[in-house]
């Protein structure tokens, strides 16, 4: 399985909010990706769209997609009907809001609000059993045996280790067996099929999973019975109850103490790598992402202005935004002196854009053209690219006078 | 424009907020969006039209609804009499208008009554906490289990039947509702950091109750005062009706003195019924357009 | 608040307890507080009514001697204190005390009178009908508005509960024995003992409360349509249906319950109009006899009944709220 290859991947997508009879457009022209089993981090200051473009993603807010797709494993998002939605909502990509407090409810267990999504992804109807079964039973026959019964479980089943190994045990004899049709059936609806033992099973599990003890008893407990470290951990086990292929954490540290943010975020980190999944990390702190993530999308008012690697955004950042909040990170690694520098002023209302390039307002190298006309994206490197006036040719002075040198090729 | 001047260094705006919106102080904002419905603003011109007529018509036409008028017992609708005249010849057109004047006097003066004591019982239980809340709010509940017609009752039996004995049960029964909502406020606000700044300044306590407490709760308690005016009006129709109410022109006793003769005069039923329902249903509208403007939730 | 942003906080001891536990625990305090209430209310309405002038006896033609024997009679002779000891004793054994304005006959039999069976069980009847009723309707057409809103169902139920709040219930009453008894003459305007005769008088109670009801459930469901955790749920991938029934509905109940306490005081007095106009022989009409005859003893016979209806009645939604709320059922 090449590392490299993408499990989401949104192009040119466009999306416009109606509020009050008029038409605001509050995504323009994002383009993204995420690989598989990758970090990718989503960087901006509050209001410039992160939450709304990973919403949107999964189409939870109302906005309207004008233009624009959002292929996932290479099925578009942008137009599905919401039957097809609900089946890759919770199960394929599932989310982690910012403030479990409100985003669990208030007068439901816990233990309910996780078996629920379990309950929802993994009770198949008797057509889907069947379906399951042909597509197993075809798989068998043009590929490798094992790893197409592998991908099959994990596909449908997303079954722990432990697990796996078992049920392949179980299928194997069966699909060589005199009629591997109904008998695959039959485990379906007799193992395959989620139980409310199992979803109970599994809620215990992910407790452990999240280190809260005596998870049974806490099962049946309610959301404001929990610290908010507690609490968030929660969202995340909730999150990753049908181990999803991509999450989303939507800032998931912010309402946290200062204290518990790192150990909240390692472990979202680190449970998230062992299912081999992909994260799409939102965040308005650069400081927090340094360590964990793989790529950045640095977004401003709506737009990414720069995307590119890690060390891309952190080294060779071509956007004064980017490195506006570069100077903005308190750092322990270098011995300069700097005094931290702030961006002065706000981003702009979505109700009222400047004209020309959205950042202008406040950027130290705005040159007149900056005021006329919005810049294009310009593509530096493979995974490199930025959004600014800087890049044009006849830049070149003030670029220099900025300390914006060339890209290494 | 040529390049050279297209790429010149300009540097950033003197303006980098772009957050400005022009200022709307709260309560100008509230105006605004107040009226910005067109519901609201025929409300309010039917209610104020309502309102002026109660206060004018009788005023001009008093001789028409004074003594016995023996020519026009239950006349028929008219040039002279335009909706009929009522079983002492009085005309029925004006003499709902009069009516409607002990419905408003009972309204707001019972609205109001009932404001200021819940605000101030519930401002002070909410303020000192602890035992006196615990104590003040047992007795709110055991006066929120005493049925107002039992009050009336009561105070009828003492003080014999008029419009200040339906007031005066409405405030003993009406306050609780203002007090709770009143107490629950104080008590989200009291933890704010500047009414703490203000205590450990030894500010007294009623300087701030008065001084940063009630203003930051008038909203809601306008709201409230608001819905109780018609809740209190309709008390009064509805005592009236049971014969337990005022034997003073109102609506209430207009309506019950109509309900008699409804077969042969459905007109004394009709008009001061439709003058009634008109005044509650615009003051119930415009209470819930108020609240809606007063959310700041909902400002923008 | 403790200070220190621990990494694991102590858990509060209530946390495990047991579910039912707590409840009981709940339940009992409840139950305290509405004695205690329903105590200090005879207390209260026994002293009240010992201040008021003894007009009850004041017939001039009345020799004195003829009032004594009254005053006798009715125990009026005795010190208050013993009085009030006796009240409570008799309260004890359900014995509300005598009507004054009927010599020989006690409270008790007035309102319930097993030989015909009219009074408190009429009118409980009616208020409990209407109840159900106002609470089916009103929640369900408050669910339906709110989730369809700017739709016409929305804009139908926002009319029909603009007239409720607004025009008075005895003009309702009026308005429907014209239409339904009197002009289509589908349905009897008098009495409320058979099925049919029920619905029109159930109708005209219901019509205000099922209002008050409808406004509040759609409010609450609107304002539940962009809560975080319905945002969640969707993110789950739920059904919508699964949503509405399993998250919004139940949380929207809330503010709803709470309001069903006073709601029930309402129609209690409601009663009183609906059996004017519909002539059904309850409570009402006792009630309205005992002002003009100046009957204390019924009144405040009435009064520790309507009292402890409605202390029971709060009772009830406060125990109804702990089920439906964890958060006040496990407060400390």
């Amino acid at each position: 399985m090449s590392e490299n290859t993408k499990i989401l991947e949104v192009k040119d997508l466009h999306v416009d909010f109606l509020s009050y009879g008029a038409e605001n457009h509050v995504i323009r022209d994002a383009n993204y990706y995420v690989n598989k089993g990758e970090v990718m981090a989503i960087v901006g200051e509050s209001g410039s769209g992160k939450s709304v473009l990973t919403q949107t993603t999964v189409r939870l807010t109302p906005g309207i997609i004008s233009q624009g797709q959002i292929l996932f494993e290479g099925k578009d998002l942008a137009h599905m009907t919401e039957k097809q939605l609900e089946e890759v909502r919770g199960r394929d990509i599932s989310i982690i809001f910012q403030d479990a407090m409100t985003a669990l409810n208030p007068t439901m267990r816990i233990g309910e609000q996780i078996t629920e999504v379990l309950m929802k992804h993994f009770v198949f109807t008797k057509a889907e059993m069947e379906q399951f079964t042909d597509e197993l039973l075809a798989a068998v026959k043009t590929q490798d045996p094992d790893a197409a019964l592998a991908a099959w479980l994990t596909e449908y089943f997303r079954p722990n280790e432990k697990q796996m190994a078992l049920w392949a045990s179980q299928l194997k004899p069966l699909l060589s067996g005199a009629d591997p049709r109904s008998a695959v059936i039959g485990w379906i609806k007799t193992t395959g099929n989620m139980t409310k033992e199992r979803a109970k099973e599994t809620a215990i599990d992910l407790l452990k999973m999240i280190k809260i003890s005596d998870p049974e008893k806490r099962l049946r407990q309610y959301i404001f019975q929990f610290s908010g470290g507690m609490r968030q951990r929660i969202m995340v086990a909730i999150a990753l109850a049908c181990r999803p292929k991509l999450l989303i954490a939507d800032e998931p540290t912010t309402a946290l103490d200062v204290t518990i943010k790192a150990e909240v975020l390692n472990m979202i980190i680190q449970l998230v790598r062992e299912l081999n999944s992909a994260i799409i990390l939102i965040t308005h702190d650069l400081g927090i992402v340094a360590s964990y993530a793989d790529r950045i999308g640095v977004m401003y008012a709506g737009e990414f202005v720069e995307t590119g690697t890690s060390d891309e955004i952190f080294y060779q950042s071509q956007h004064p935004y980017t490195r506006g909040l570069l100077k903005s990170i308190p750092r322990l690694d270098t011995d300069s002196n700097e005094d931290l520098k702030a961006i002065e002023g706000t981003p702009p209302n979505v109700t009222r854009m400047p004209k020309g390039c959205p950042f202008h307002p406040r950027c130290e190298c705005a040159m007149e053209i900056c005021r006329q006309q919005a810049p294009a994206l310009t593509t530096l490197s493979d995974t490199h690219a930025v959004r600014c006036w800087l890049q044009d040719p006849r830049a070149a002075e003030v670029r220099k006078k900025f300390g914006y040198e060339e890209v290494q090729p | 424009m040529d390049d050279k001047t297209l790429f010149a260094h300009v540097g950033p705006l003197d303006n980098k907020d772009q957050t400005e919106y022009e200022y709307v102080s709260f309560w100008k904002d509230v105006f605004r969006r107040f009226f910005s419905s067109k519901t609201t603003i025929v409300c309010c011109i039917l209610l104020l039209a309502i309102f002026l007529g109660c206060m004018i018509i009788p005023a001009i036409y008093a001789d028409a609804i004074s003594g016995v008028n023996p020519l026009a017992i239950n006349a028929k609708p008219s040039a002279e009499h335009w909706l009929g005249a009522d079983r002492y010849g009085h005309d029925v057109f004006i003499k709902a208008w009069s009516g409607g004047r002990m419905s408003f006097l009972v309204g707001l003066v019972a609205a109001f009554c009932q404001a200021i004591i819940g605000v101030l019982i519930g401002s002070i239980s909410g303020y000192c906490g602890g035992k006196v809340d615990m104590v003040v709010m047992r007795i709110v509940d055991i006066f929120i289990s005493i049925p107002y017609m039992i009050v009336v009752l009561a105070i009828q039996m003492v003080a014999g039947r008029g419009i200040s004995t339906i007031i005066i049960a409405l405030v003993i029964t009406g306050w609780q509702n203002t007090a709770r909502l009143t107490r629950g406020q104080v008590l989200q606000l009291k933890n704010e950091d500047y009414v703490m700044a203000a205590q450990s300044l030894n500010v007294k306590g009623v300087t701030i109750i008065l001084k940063h407490l009630l203003p930051n709760i008038l909203s809601v308690i306008l709201v409230s005062v608001t819905l109780a005016i018609p809740s209190a009006m309709f008390s009064e129709a509805f005592l009236s009706f049971l014969g337990m109410g005022t034997s003073d022109v109102s609506w209430g006793s207009l309506i019950r003195t109509g309900m008699d003769v409804r077969d042969l005069y459905p007109l004394q039923l009709i008009w001061p019924s439709i003058l009634l329902a008109a005044t509650m249903l615009c003051i119930q509208l415009l209470g819930d357009s108020m609240r809606d403007s007063l959310d700041p939730k909902l400002r923008r | 608040m403790s200070a220190l942003p621990g990494r694991n906080p102590p858990v509060p001891a209530h946390a495990f307890r047991g579910y039912t536990q707590d409840m009981a625990k709940y339940i009992l305090r409840r139950i305290l507080i509405s004695i205690f209430t329903i105590f200090v209310l005879i207390t209260v309405t026994f002293f009240l009514m010992k201040m008021i002038p003894d007009g009850l006896f004041s017939d001039p033609k009345m020799s004195e001697e003829a009032r004594q024997r009254m005053r006798a009679l009715y125990g009026l002779d005795k010190p208050v204190i013993e009085q009030y000891f006796i009240y409570i004793r008799n309260l004890l054994h359900l014995d509300l005390g005598d009507s004054i304005a009927y010599p020989g006959r006690s409270v008790m039999t007035m309102i319930y009178d097993p030989a015909t069976g009219n009074g408190l069980p009429t009118s409980m009847r009616l208020g409990l009908c209407s109840l159900v009723f106002s609470v089916l309707f009103g929640v369900g057409m408050g669910t339906v508005a709110g989730l369809n809103r700017g739709k016409i169902w929305d804009k139908v139920v926002i009319l029909i509960a603009l007239v409720g709040v607004s025009v008075p219930s005895f003009l309702v009453a009026v308005t429907l024995v014209s239409v339904f008894g009197n002009i289509l003459g589908w349905l009897p305007t008098t009495g409320f003992s058979t099925p049919r005769e029920m619905i029109l008088p159930t109708i005209c109670l219901s019509l205000g409360t099922i209002a008050t009801l409808a406004r509040l459930m759609r409010t609450s469901i609107v304002e539940l349509e962009n809560a975080d955790y319905i945002k969640t749920a969707r993110s789950k991938g739920l059904k919508r249906r699964t949503i509405v029934f399993k998250h919004q509905i139940r949380n929207a109940l809330l503010p709803v319950v709470t309001v069903l306490g006073p709601l029930s005081a309402s129609l209690l007095t409601g009663t009183f109009v609906v059996e004017a106009v519909f002539n059904i022989k309850g409570l009402g009409g006792y009630f309205v006899e005992s002002i003009t005859n100046r009957d204390y003893g019924l009144v405040m016979g009435l009064t520790v009944l309507f009292g402890t209806f409605l202390v029971v009645a709060n009772l009830l939604v406060d125990i109804i709220y702990g089920f439906v709320d964890p958060r006040i059922r496990l407060a400390k």
